[in-house]
């Protein structure tokens, strides 16, 4: 699973940046699809979210107490933990920094 | 991810009319005990309750072996992660289909791993299209 995170205070990039962003991400995409591994990905709407402590500790969130929201996530499949990592070096980074990549191994769930 | 776990992916339309939201957990870094079995079969119970009432997506655990951080540039730093920077790690999550933020903040409620520390991050979920999650 890659988690995307991004800081809070990140500038809105121009419409020409934008347009350009999005077809170096539908680029990364389309070859991981053309291997085979790709599996789910799901941009996160940056509307407000809540963050659940408890049935009664509901707040706004997570801008709040956060530098960095997570803004997608991403399930990819791979032969090794290596591999996984290897892919996601080939995400369209923001040459300015501050986009963040976590790559978590997933754990089968027998229900 | 292994491999076998790709052989039977459940395929689902993100598209469809009724919005999706991601239940984020996150667990706390240090000294949580690990849940007990009381709290993993009262955890499950809530997975099925949710599947039965036709809310669950996808839910699947993460490993908290090593993960990776992969910070930009044009060439990625990568670091051990995300422990040493943060308090709190993502453990899993949870998608599931609600009509709006209220019922999706009213089905995560019902989450019982808050005594065990756990919170949980709701957000909806942009579609963008067909996607494949482990079967459940």
């Amino acid at each position: 699973m890659f988690v995307f995170r991004s800081p809070v205070d990140w500038p809105d990039p121009s419409p020409e940046q934008m347009q350009k962003n999005f077809q170096r991400w539908m680029d990364w995409i389309q070859g991981m699809k053309a291997r085979g591994q790709y599996l789910a990905g799901q941009p996160l709407e940056d509307a407000p979210g809540k963050v659940l402590r408890g049935p009664a500790k509901v707040t706004d969130g997570p801008f709040v107490e956060a530098k960095e929201i997570i803004g997608g996530f991403m399930l990819i499949k791979a032969q090794d933990f290596a591999e996984a990592v290897a892919i996601a070096k080939g995400c369209p980074f923001d040459t300015g920094g501050g986009q963040v990549v976590e790559v978590r191994q997933i754990r089968p769930l027998e229900m | 991810m292994t491999p076998a776990t790709s052989d039977a992916l459940a395929l689902m339309s993100t598209q469809s009319s009724s919005p999706l939201f991601l239940l984020l957990v996150r667990d706390p870094v240090d000294g949580q005990p690990e849940p007990t079995p009381a709290q993993l079969e009262k955890l499950f119970a809530w997975f099925r309750d949710l599947k039965q009432r036709g809310h669950l997506v996808a839910v699947s655990p993460l490993h908290d072996s090593p993960g990776k951080i992969l910070r930009g540039g044009r060439t990625p730093r990568v670091t051990d992660g995300p422990f040493v920077e943060s308090k709190e790690i993502v453990g899993g999550y949870v998608i599931v289909t609600a009509k709006n933020l209220a019922q999706a903040v009213a089905l995560a409620k019902r989450f019982p791993m808050f005594a065990a520390g756990r919170s949980l991050e709701v957000r909806r979920i942009d579609p963008l299209e067909d996607a494949a999650y482990p079967p459940i």
